[in-house]
């Protein structure tokens, strides 16, 4: 089946490829809900976010060039958590409850103090290596860093590329992904 | 592995945990259930079910109130029809009958002797 014969292969691999809709949707769906499940850790939530997602590609963009079709996914699937987290900030509003920090976009000045220390990269290797551990040091960042980190890191976006599907500047964009690298090297370096 | 490390500027430390990162997130992928699996598979194909929205046909607004307006048409005459073939029986339902001779004699006579009490 396509699945065992093509690994599931980033999106900046998969432009590359000469694919079906079908294809392409069952290349990126585990990655996409891989995606969804680090920002709502609801498996429902994440299957309904991926099958939405799918559906808009098809209805909307199914006539588009192939090549257009990862950066047009990612697009609806970062616009899809967003809306869902928004769904959840309105919930908890409503109830009384005190709402998550959406966007770390506070221009904190700390956060931009580069640690000069030496850090063996061995050991952060076998830190990192460790799936669990990786998966909670991304589920505790804030969503936008989490977002620049998987489309710059996994997905292989450039700044471009990840500036547009996220919606902002290529400045922030670097910033979101400067403080995520942060966030996970402390993260990992206190959690192993 | 360090080889898929993708092309960012940072430090070795920072190309070492990216790298590690998506290794994990990639063997991560291969740990989703069989159910989830399924259920993603259910929701592609429902997915490529749904009918392009560019190619779904639109009818104009002014069309359709048109059709509408011409299909309401039979119903308003056969309305009317009905309308009027009712009204000349409740017009001589509603009509007195004619007062004959002697009725207008007893009226009279009743209204004299009304006007000789009073």
């Amino acid at each position: 089946m396509l699945e065992s014969g093509l690994t599931h292969s980033n999106l900046s691999e998969v432009k590359l490829l000469p694919l079906s809709l079908d294809e392409f949707l069952s290349q990126v769906e585990r990655r996409a809900y891989r995606t969804a499940m680090l920002s709502t850790r609801k498996p429902a939530d994440a299957l309904d976010i991926v099958q939405d997602s799918m559906t808009q590609l098809v209805q909307y963009y199914r006539a588009r060039p192939a090549a257009e079709w990862p950066l047009l996914f990612q697009r609806i699937l970062q616009h899809k958590i967003m809306d869902w987290h928004r769904q959840q900030t309105r919930h908890k509003k409503w109830f009384w409850q005190a709402s998550n920090n959406l966007d770390d976009d506070s221009e904190d000045e700390i956060n931009l103090v580069v640690d000069e220390r030496e850090q063996d990269p061995a050991e952060l290797l076998a830190r990192a290596s460790d799936i669990q551990c990786v998966i909670n040091a991304l589920e505790q960042l804030p969503l936008r860093q989490r977002q620049a980190f998987m489309l710059r890191a996994w997905e292989g976006f450039d700044v471009q590329e990840t500036s547009a599907t996220m919606g902002c500047s290529e400045g922030s964009v670097k910033t979101h992904y400067f403080r995520a690298l942060q966030a996970l090297r402390e993260h990992l370096r206190n959690n192993a | 592995m360090v080889d898929k490390i993708s092309p960012h500027n940072g430090s070795k430390a920072d190309q070492v945990l990216i790298a590690a990162v998506n290794q994990s997130l990639d063997k991560g992928l291969d740990d989703i259930d069989e159910l989830n699996l399924q259920r993603l598979k259910n929701a592609r194909i429902k997915a490529l079910n749904h009918s392009p929205v560019a190619t779904r046909k639109w009818v104009p607004l002014s069309v359709a109130a048109s059709v509408a307006a011409l299909l309401l048409i039979p119903v308003m005459m056969h309305q009317y029809s009905v309308d009027s073939a009712i009204e000349p029986e409740l017009e001589i339902v509603s009509q007195e009958m004619p007062i004959s001779a002697e009725e207008m004699d007893d009226i009279d006579m009743l209204m004299t002797l009304e006007g000789g009490d009073a």
